[in-house]
């Protein structure tokens, strides 16, 4: 049409440019008189332009793709390239290439919501093959309790209750049983309520738990049901109040039902926020591009800071992390404590390993109402750096929530570290504790802090103190956010004492601070590959192939031209014989 | 600077009649300087005599000459009172008013060029007081007709904004006839509900209809207005259900299934209105209905083109084209999707707007070929694109009918 526009059509370009340039040589491409008015020219100019549009229209003899600009960008979680940080990325390809149990059980624990939800479903397809054991099933069925999701948990369930013997396939079956009954009642109720037989909605009338057992096993209910269900999320059943409706958008946290993808996206588009945040929520966990795109769309146009960190959690379920920054400086420093609760609860789909710090370092500043969210988002992020502070909390907590959520959360990081092959560092590590004001200073007071504690920590090292040494290389590069330098020194000395699990996180977040740098370095590249290497030969000697050719990968993936051509080399065949299943 | 042709003057007796001279309060004329033209606004008031152009200046040529041929006109003259009998003009009516404005509007977006016009003041203050008029009078086809055009303007689409224009020049037209015509009428009924004009609704008895979708669309402001497409099995015709800010829509899910025993259709739109007054709904909607669905659906892209075109010569200015499609096959490829007809002709989806529709359509699909897709068709680069809606699966007692937006 552009070129319909540029070389055939006078009215579309005119309308295009406007009326500049020779008005009387316009006025005659026209057909009008040379003192035409702008008015008329305009006029005629509508008329002819709409007109050589409607007739220029044609049906395609060959598939073309949408040809207008993207309207909202699109924004991929750019993932660590660690087996853990693959996994996250496209989850369905790289859990092809596992079926060990145990790696699967560690993605169960530690992934996000989508992965472990990949997780299930990978389980289910080898279960249906007859690759998962009774053994490995009981061992599954031992980590319902810690999915924390009724959806993942429904999901697991119905794996294990392809075992005789597990308490999973009475539970699947008694389920099954009651929600058969219920939905065959609540289909005669729907009916009769939209013949106008009966005067109050069926679902909302429900008890907490049978509704909430409709709504868990929702997708597999009839159209008419969930039809119904979206209609009171809409609104459009007319009798439901407001409160009602927003308790049922809640309870569907777990619906996992893509009919529902629609009317909760009319709720986000158009509702008030004490119905929209509900149902972006909803829309966070639901796996659906249509929801993932109304989300962005939300995101970009809320402006009310509790509202946005909202909106941001649910993009980052969806795997979108645009919203990750703001989210940040919400929780950072925003004076409004509701924000703040709510970039609290974003972070556990948003967070990266400093952002896990930064919250364990608060943990005194948190309401006891918050501080058990605070705990469980601490292990959702999983960095090791939380668990000496999650241990002097536990020392201090007498809430029992919030030592089960230490208890989780401990178990989980635990479950990360082992996917990255990492080790969490040594109990003897003099930490240095920075305070939050000094990271709310500017660039040359931060400056001057960061490297003070890093020549403090070169001063420990050229004394043999190691342990101080880390704990100031730790301070300065939390301090200097950017800096990679003081994660190459910690790498180095835990290299040089042999402890490769340590060192590779500290290489890890060296990597993603200034790549470039560590990867031009010969003397740094030469210890960061030896440690790739000889990690992952320890975790085949520990039968943890999966999570050795995980390693490998990773490391191929680098630019190991400044590494010995020694490692290069072995790391390839390592990688081969891991993938041919020989090593 | 010499005077600019064509320019007369009014005067106003020197001697009042019946006590009072009727005082001047503002003059508003195009003064049109080497073949550039510009409306100058010239008023009086407690600050004095001052003048603006169209673009914003308040100096310049423009100003320059409407001061001068005009201050002669503005001589103040103090403490004589308007005699009662001497009014101002009288105000304009609803139907001269929204014909200016659309003019004002048309002009405005040509003069600055749809490249510009995002930035342009004119348009700007053109568009405004068109949202002022739709504060004043039932206009759901203008608020939404200024929504449109204001995305259009924003994202740069020509295409859209030719055939935004040229329906709004059409309105003008119809509104300037001493006697509008009954086609006339209708088209000025789907933009508004002018005070003097008939309601073109026509009752519908009886009917059956089921529900293919919904979105919230701009108006006057973001997500304004509320529709939901509905399809009447007898005939095939597609309606839809506008409310704005989803207040006074019927009730029911969607999908749905209603039987409708009294509804009003509402012309001068494509699709028609539709108020739903006395009405069953039902979340099931019957195989018959999805037979009916099925045999109501176009085949072939051509016969959607023209089905465009034809809704666009209906109601310009206010098409919005809604249409069921039968397709042969279906294709993805390059992350986006085509439905393809018998004849090898293609039908795009659309994928740019990024809701995600297509990708829906293809997971709802499965590698099955659909047996109707519902949607808004759309204009794009010389062809047409569809905003799929719902989709129609299966056949029989299998048939599915599943809800994307």
């Amino acid at each position: 049409m552009n070129e319909l526009r540029e070389r055939h059509s006078p009215a579309l370009r005119i309308l295009a440019r406007g009326l500049r340039g020779e008005p009387e040589a316009l006025r005659v491409e026209l057909g009008l008189a040379q003192r035409a008015s702008d008015r008329d020219v305009a006029r005629m100019t509508a008329r002819l332009a709409s007109a050589e549009v409607l007739a220029a229209l044609e049906a395609p003899a060959h598939h073309l793709t949408d040809p207008r600009p993207p309207r909202v960008a699109r924004s991929a979680r750019t993932g660590d390239t660690s087996l853990l940080g693959r996994l996250e990325v496209d989850a369905e390809a790289e859990l092809e290439a596992l079926d060990d149990p145990r790696t699967l059980a560690l993605t169960l624990r530690a992934g996000s919501t989508h992965l472990r939800r990949a997780t299930i479903d990978r389980l289910a397809r080898l279960a249906s093959q007859g690759r998962v054991s009774s053994e490995t099933a009981f061992q599954l069925e031992g980590e319902l309790a810690s999915l924390r999701d009724a959806a993942l948990e429904h999901r697991l369930r119905k794996v294990i209750a392809g075992f005789r013997g597990t308490s999973s396939r009475r539970i699947v079956e008694e389920e099954d049983e009651v929600c058969a009954r219920l939905v065959t009642e609540l289909s005669r109720d729907v009916t009769a309520f939209w013949q106008g037989e009966r005067e109050t909605e069926p679902v909302t009338e429900l008890s907490a738990e049978h509704r909430a057992l409709l709504l868990l096993r929702l997708r597999d209910a009839p159209d008419a049901v969930a039809r119904h269900v979206g209609a009171v999320v809409e609104g459009g059943d007319g009798v439901v109040s407001l409160e009602a409706r927003r308790g049922l958008i809640e309870s569907l946290r777990h619906a996992d039902d893509r009919r529902l993808v629609p009317s909760l996206i009319a709720v986000v588009e158009s509702a008030a926020p004490e119905l929209a945040l509900p149902a972006a929520r909803v829309l966070g966990r639901m796996a659906d591009p249509r929801a993932t795109s109304a989300l962005r769309s939300a995101f970009h146009r809320t402006i009310e800071e509790s509202h946005r960190a909202v909106v941001a959690g649910a993009l980052g379920f969806a795997g979108d992390p645009r919203g990750a920054e703001v989210v940040r400086a919400i929780f950072r420093t925003s004076a409004d404590a509701k924000a703040r609760g709510a970039a609290l609860e974003a972070l556990e789909s948003l967070g990266n390993p400093d952002d896990a710090l930064r919250v364990a370092e608060a943990f005194a500043t948190f309401s006891p109402r918050d501080l058990p969210i605070a705990v469980y988002v601490v292990g959702r992020i999983g960095d090791s750096r939380a668990l000496p502070l999650l241990a002097e909390l536990e020392r201090s907590a007498k809430d029992p929530s919030v030592r089960v959520e230490i208890e989780e959360a401990r178990r989980t990081i635990h479950a990360r570290l082992e996917l990255r092959g990492e080790l969490p560092a040594s109990d003897e590590v003099v930490d240095v504790v920075v305070a939050p004001e000094t990271i709310a200073k500017g660039p040359i007071v931060r400056q001057f802090v960061g490297f003070r504690h890093y020549l403090m920590g070169m001063f420990f090292l050229a004394l043999g103190l190691r342990e101080r040494a880390i704990g100031r290389f730790h301070a300065s590069a939390e301090v200097l956010g950017w800096w990679a330098i003081p994660l190459i020194s910690i790498g180095a000395i835990y290299a040089k004492q042999g402890d490769y699990g340590q060192a590779l996180a500290a290489y890890r977040r060296a990597l993603e601070r200034e790549p470039g740098r560590v990867q031009a370095n010969a003397i740094t590249m030469r210890l960061l590959s030896r440690c790739f290497l000889r990690r992952a030969e320890q975790l085949i000697k520990e039968g943890r192939r999966e999570i050795a050719l995980g390693l490998v990968s990773e490391a191929m993936r680098l630019d190991l031209r400044k590494a010995p051509s020694v490692i290069r080399f072995e790391l390839a065949r390592l990688e081969r014989a891991l993938k041919r299943g020989e090593a | 600077m010499t005077a600019p042709p064509r320019i007369q003057i009014v005067r106003f007796p020197d001697e009042p009649t019946g006590g009072s001279r009727p005082r001047v309060r503002r003059l508003t004329a195009e003064i049109e300087i080497d073949g550039r033209a510009e409306l100058v606004a010239v008023l009086e008031d407690e600050r004095g005599l001052r003048a603006v152009s169209s673009d914003g200046a308040t100096d310049g040529p423009y100003v320059a000459a409407a001061l001068e041929l005009f201050r002669d006109v503005f001589e103040q003259r103090g403490g004589e009172p308007t005699a009662a009998h001497v009014t101002e003009k009288p105000a304009p009516s609803p139907r001269d008013e929204l014909r200016n404005a659309v003019d004002e509007l048309v002009t405005a977006a040509v003069r600055a060029g749809i490249d510009s016009a995002r930035t342009a003041p004119a348009f700007k203050l053109a568009c405004d007081s068109l949202v002022r008029l739709t504060a004043r009078m039932p206009a759901l086809g203008l608020e939404r007709f200024l929504g449109r055009l204001k995305n259009a303007v924003e994202f740069g689409d020509v295409e859209e904004c030719a055939m935004l224009l040229g329906g709004a020049t059409q309105l003008v037209a119809d509104l300037a006839e001493e006697t509008p015509s009954e086609r006339a009428l209708e088209r000025i009924f789907g933009w508004a509900a002018l005070p003097g004009f008939p309601a073109c609704e026509t009752p519908l008895y009886e009917h059956d209809f089921v529900e293919l979708g919904r979105e919230w669309v701009a108006g006057v402001s973001r997500a304004a207005l509320e529709r939901r497409y509905l399809v009447e099995l007898g005939s095939g015709r597609i309606y839809r259900e506008i409310v704005r800010g989803g207040r006074g829509a019927s009730v029911g899910p969607s999908p749905r299934f209603l039987r409708a025993g009294l509804a009003i259709a509402g012309a001068g739109a494509v699709p028609p209105t539709l108020k739903l007054l006395q009405y069953e709904v039902s979340p099931e909607v019957p195989t018959h209905a999805m037979e009916a669905l099925a045999a109501h659906a176009h085949a072939d892209v051509g016969a959607l083109v023209e089905v465009f075109r034809a809704a666009h010569a209906e109601a310009p200015g206010q098409a919005e084209p809604f249409v069921l499609f039968s397709p042969a096959r279906v294709i993805f490829e390059d992350g986006s999707g085509s439905l393809v007809d018998g004849a090898g002709r293609y039908l795009p989806l659309a994928s740019s707007e990024g809701l995600e529709l297509d990708a829906a359509l293809r997971r709802e699909c499965d590698d099955q070929v659909p047996c109707v897709v519902a949607g808004r068709l759309f204009l794009s680069s010389g062809g047409l694109i569809l905003r799929p809606f719902a989709v129609l699966l299966g056949d029989g007692p299998a048939a599915r009918l599943t809800r994307l937006r």
